[in-house]
């Protein structure tokens, strides 16, 4: 029977598109609006299709050159294996900082939105638990898992942000080009981070259907500038701009907004499914993803062997953090500002880069060791 | 090296010599001692080796004693007559008493034989062909050379025929044990539909399949699994729509399974399923000839085992474990809302009991005040925490259920009214349980008995313990925990390579049929994920008599 892993388009653009989408439910709006004001919508609306579009431009770029393989993969070919360890070592950087400063904001907003008595630590190892045990079934199944819940997630997103509309106030978005169109271009530029997570295709190349990356990523694009965009818009009508600046958890302030009469109020954990399986199949496909990564890195035959200990690293990162607020702005300001950036669009543009400039060094799958995907 | 193996031995505790590898000439065989020069074949190593008959029919018979250990062995008849040839010649009839039709057995084989025959006694082979052209009016004769294929038509419930000095022998059939007849189906009953059931006879349950699917393409392959049981594995596939590889896995996990004993068709399932650990039933087990036809002529493989009355239908995904026969003999919206209601039964028997746990211990806001304040007043006398409550109540039930199907006719029925009402009433009565409780409990065992599939149903029942469980620990966010590895290993499971919860994910063509179903003549495709020869199973015009005007797009409305 097989065993190479394979993705389809559907179960791919349900895959990236929460790894991506999954912080509308954190507080990654808040450096946006903090620098945007009203107009931070506007910031999402193009910061998400260009800076997406870029990164996908240059991920495709590099998966035409390197076809059915990975780019860990490709950048051995193409800077050789020490360079290409560096390289590697940031990717599993970007994996593990963004998979576990997640999983704290996750764990806190449980303690916080469902059961306050509950230790964060207890909060954080059963998160990790559930996620480990679907990183530890593969891709395969993390990416089924997302496809099943797709529609599922979409439908009550759209619950909550239609659910307020009672409470929503046009005026609160005046003046329309917030703090000006200068403010806007920079807050952008300087987030560009926020689409950094699209870069988990260039980990998952290989089990793509062939020439269908551009097609799984502009998807999700469109996916995540949709959701991205609309959560800030509706924060942005529910609550005026000073008191959006505050909240931190801006889905679950929505939710509990929610008011449908006697006997439909309060009903944010109603909304726990949704954002607890975006937030699961997002951890265990980080996990998954960094488990990969080095597998692909060290030439390991097996990547399963590696997922107890990027949970260890991962819980670690998680704890690393003094606080939730230490945690957000770790994940906004330095992650998402700096090592998001240089790993995700950095290093595959000096690839591509070096690979230009040496045209005999790009190639499909006998251009480097073959992929051994399908081991486990 | 040996100052080693001296240490090692102390630290294991093993006597000097124990193990130690035989010297040569010492070896002892696999399969025990060696047998003594010039010993009989035991009756097993003429039977694994396929030994030839002798011409002579005193040593076949003498063989042949040895091998139904007679005469300790009631059961067996060996008849010894004589040919009506000038000279005669002896012949010897072996066969299990009580497995053939006597009448058959007097009529087509021993009056024929004894009375009717009048050969010239000719050369070996040409009496044999004689007398099955001319003297046997049985319908399925079959020569035979070695012991092996002897006993097994003896086993089957045929009747062996050996003469003298001929090295071959017949296998006449006879098969005439009693068996039961088709009936109602018992677990999968439907209002509309076929009312026939598997039976335990292989042949009965074959033809029944076979008589509504009248293809010549309908192919059944035989295979026998269990070295004690011999047990009639049958294959049936369409050829031409069923993908070959599917077959092929199939046939090559029977054929691989190494036991003694296959008695029902559940546990020639648990040698072939994926994944033995799983947390749902990985084929689709049915009673229902026409369930097993519709999924042949889908590009299914069937797999019929004698002496069980379900048959075995993979690859099975979770939607056509889920579904029932009767939601495509309805008409479709009836089908549709059907299902819809058999998912909710399915969600309110793994969920309801941990959700209410979770709610009543975590999440009183999403209670509406009123109904919190009842609901409080009721649990007031209650001495035990919620999900105390709850996993009592369930056990309770679930020890109902299992004592009911096991006591046999209306005392069963009496005992789950007795349970059940009087029991509830009485632990309400004495503040054990709250009277809510009572309410969730009912509604779970409803929605446990809406889901079609035993295995399916089994498999709800016992995860909702640990769905209860994870809700008193941590809430509603505990089940969701749950519901995502829960999704999640069942989207890594596969049923002879098909992902098990096809055609959602990964998505596959397919009809409109999964939670719900479209009309028939919407239903045009086979399932993409079976990898069916032939894609199509119906015109995009199906409903050929509507004028061309009303075919519409989707050809078979406006």
């Amino acid at each position: 029977m097989r065993n190479k892993p394979h993705l389809g388009y559907a179960e791919a653009v349900a895959l990236v598109t929460y790894f991506v989408v999954s912080k509308v439910f954190l507080s990654y709006h808040l450096t946006i609006v903090d620098g945007a004001a009203t107009g931070a919508w506007q910031v999402l609306l193009f910061l998400v299709p260009v800076g997406g579009g870029l990164l996908l431009a240059l991920l495709v770029a590099l998966e035409r050159r390197f076809p059915g393989l990975s780019i860990i993969e490709a950048g051995e070919v193409v800077a050789g294996p020490w360079l290409n360890g560096l390289f590697a070592l940031g990717y599993v950087a970007f994996f593990l900082a963004v998979t576990g400063l997640q999983l704290r904001q996750f764990s806190e907003r449980i303690v916080l939105g469902l059961i306050p008595e509950m230790p964060v630590s207890v909060a954080v190892l059963t998160f990790v638990g559930a996620a480990w045990a679907a990183a530890y079934l593969g891709i395969e199944g993390i990416a089924r898992t997302a496809r099943m819940f797709f529609w599922f997630e979409w439908i009550s997103f759209a619950a909550i942000l239609l659910g307020t509309v009672t409470f929503w106030d046009g005026d609160a978005l005046w003046p329309l080009l917030g703090n000006g169109p200068l403010a806007t271009l920079q807050t952008g530029a300087v987030n560009v981070g926020i689409v950094s997570d699209l870069f988990l295709l260039a980990v998952v190349y290989p089990f793509l259907p062939a020439g269908k990356t551009g097609a799984v990523g502009r998807a999700a694009v469109v996916h995540s500038t949709l959701a991205l965009t609309a959560l800030v818009l509706v924060l942005l009508l529910a609550f005026p701009y000073p008191v959006a600046r505050e909240i931190s958890l801006p889905s679950y302030e929505l939710s509990r907004l929610v008011y449908l009469g006697r006997f439909g109020q309060r009903l944010e954990t109603l909304f726990v499914p949704m954002w607890g399986i975006a937030a699961l199949v997002t951890t265990a496909a980080g996990l998954w993803a960094a488990a990969y990564t080095i597998s692909r890195a060290l030439r390991l035959p097996y990547w399963r062997p590696l997922v107890p200990a990027v949970v260890v690293l991962t819980v670690a990162v998680a704890f690393a953090a003094p606080n939730v607020p230490a945690a957000v702005r770790w994940d906004n300001e330095i992650v998402r500002r700096l090592l998001a950036p240089a790993v995700t669009f950095g290093f595959p543009l000096i690839l591509l880069l070096i690979s230009l400039w040496s045209p005999r060094k790009a190639g499909g799958p006998d251009a480097g060791r073959r992929s051994p995907g399908g081991k486990k | 090296m040996s100052f080693l193996n001296r240490i090692l031995r102390l630290l294991v505790f093993r006597e000097p010599g124990a193990g130690k590898p035989a010297a040569a000439g010492e070896a002892a065989p696999p399969d025990g001692p060696e047998k003594p020069a010039g010993r009989a074949a035991s009756p097993d190593e003429v039977l694994r080796e396929g030994r030839p008959l002798s011409r002579k029919l005193e040593e076949n018979a003498g063989i042949l004693r040895r091998v139904f250990r007679v005469p300790q062995n009631k059961d067996v008849v060996m008849r010894e007559f004589s040919l009506h040839t000038d000279p005669p010649v002896r012949a010897l009839a072996v066969f299990y008493d009580g497995m053939t039709d006597k009448m058959l057995q007097d009529m087509a084989i021993f009056q024929p034989l004894m009375l009717l025959a009048g050969l010239r006694p000719e050369g070996g082979s040409r009496l044999l062909e004689k007398v099955v052209e001319t003297l046997l009016p049985g319908n399925q004769v079959e020569t035979v050379s070695n012991f092996r294929d002897l006993v097994d038509g003896v086993l089957e419930g045929s009747t062996a025929l050996l003469f003298e000095g001929l090295d071959r022998g017949l296998i006449v059939e006879t098969k005439g044990f009693d068996y039961r007849g088709v009936e109602k189906p018992s677990v999968e009953a439907v209002i509309r539909g076929p009312q026939e059931a598997f039976t335990e006879n292989f042949r009965t349950n074959t033809a029944l399949v076979r008589r509504i699917l009248r293809a010549p393409e309908l192919v059944t392959e035989i295979l026998q699994v269990g070295r004690v049981s011999r047990t009639f594995v049958g294959v049936m596939y369409m050829d031409g729509i069923a993908s070959p590889q599917v077959v092929n896995e199939v046939r090559r996990r029977i054929s691989a399974v190494k036991t003694d004993f296959i008695g029902d068709s559940g546990l020639l399932e648990q040698f072939i399923e994926d994944a033995p650990l799983g947390l749902a039933p990985q084929t689709l087990a049915t009673e229902r000839p026409d369930r097993v036809a519709a999924n042949l002529a889908e590009g299914r493989v069937a797999i019929l085992v004698g002496g069980s009355p379900f048959a075995l239908v993979v690859p099975a995904t979770f939607y056509s474990v889920f579904q029932t026969a009767e939601d495509a003999y309805v008409r479709w919206p009836w089908g549709a809302a059907l299902r819809l209601v058999r998912f909710l039964g399915l969600m309110v028997a793994l969920f309801l009991p941990g959700f209410y746990v979770a709610i009543s211990g975590y999440h009183h806001e999403m209670i509406p005040t009123d109904l919190l304040v009842a609901m409080t007043g009721s649990r007031e006398r209650v001495p035990f925490p919620t999900v105390v409550e709850v996993l009592g109540m369930d056990l309770a039930f679930e020890l109902i259920r299992e004592a009911g199907v096991r006591i046999p006719g209306t005392v069963g029925t009496m005992l789950g009214i007795v349970g059940a009402l009087i029991l509830g009433q009485a632990a309400v009565a004495a503040n054990v349980v709250s009277p809510i409780l009572i309410i969730v409990i009912a509604l779970t065992a409803i929605g446990t008995f809406a889901i079609s599939n035993y295995s399916l149903s089994l498999s709800v029942r016992y995860l909702r313990f640990a769905y209860t469980l994870l809700g008193a620990f941590l809430g509603i966010y505990g089940l969701v925990l749950g519901v995502f590895v829960h999704v999640a290993l069942l989207a890594s499971m596969q049923s002879f390579g098909v992902p098990y919860l096809a055609p959602a994910a990964p998505p596959v063509r397919s009809s409109p049929d999964l939670i719900l179903r479209g009309p028939a003549w919407e239903q045009e495709v086979r399932p993409g994920y079976l990898d069916p020869r032939k894609g199509r199973r119906q015109p995009r015009v199906s409903r050929g008599w509507l004028p061309v005007r009303r075919r519409g797009r989707r050809g078979g409305a406006e």
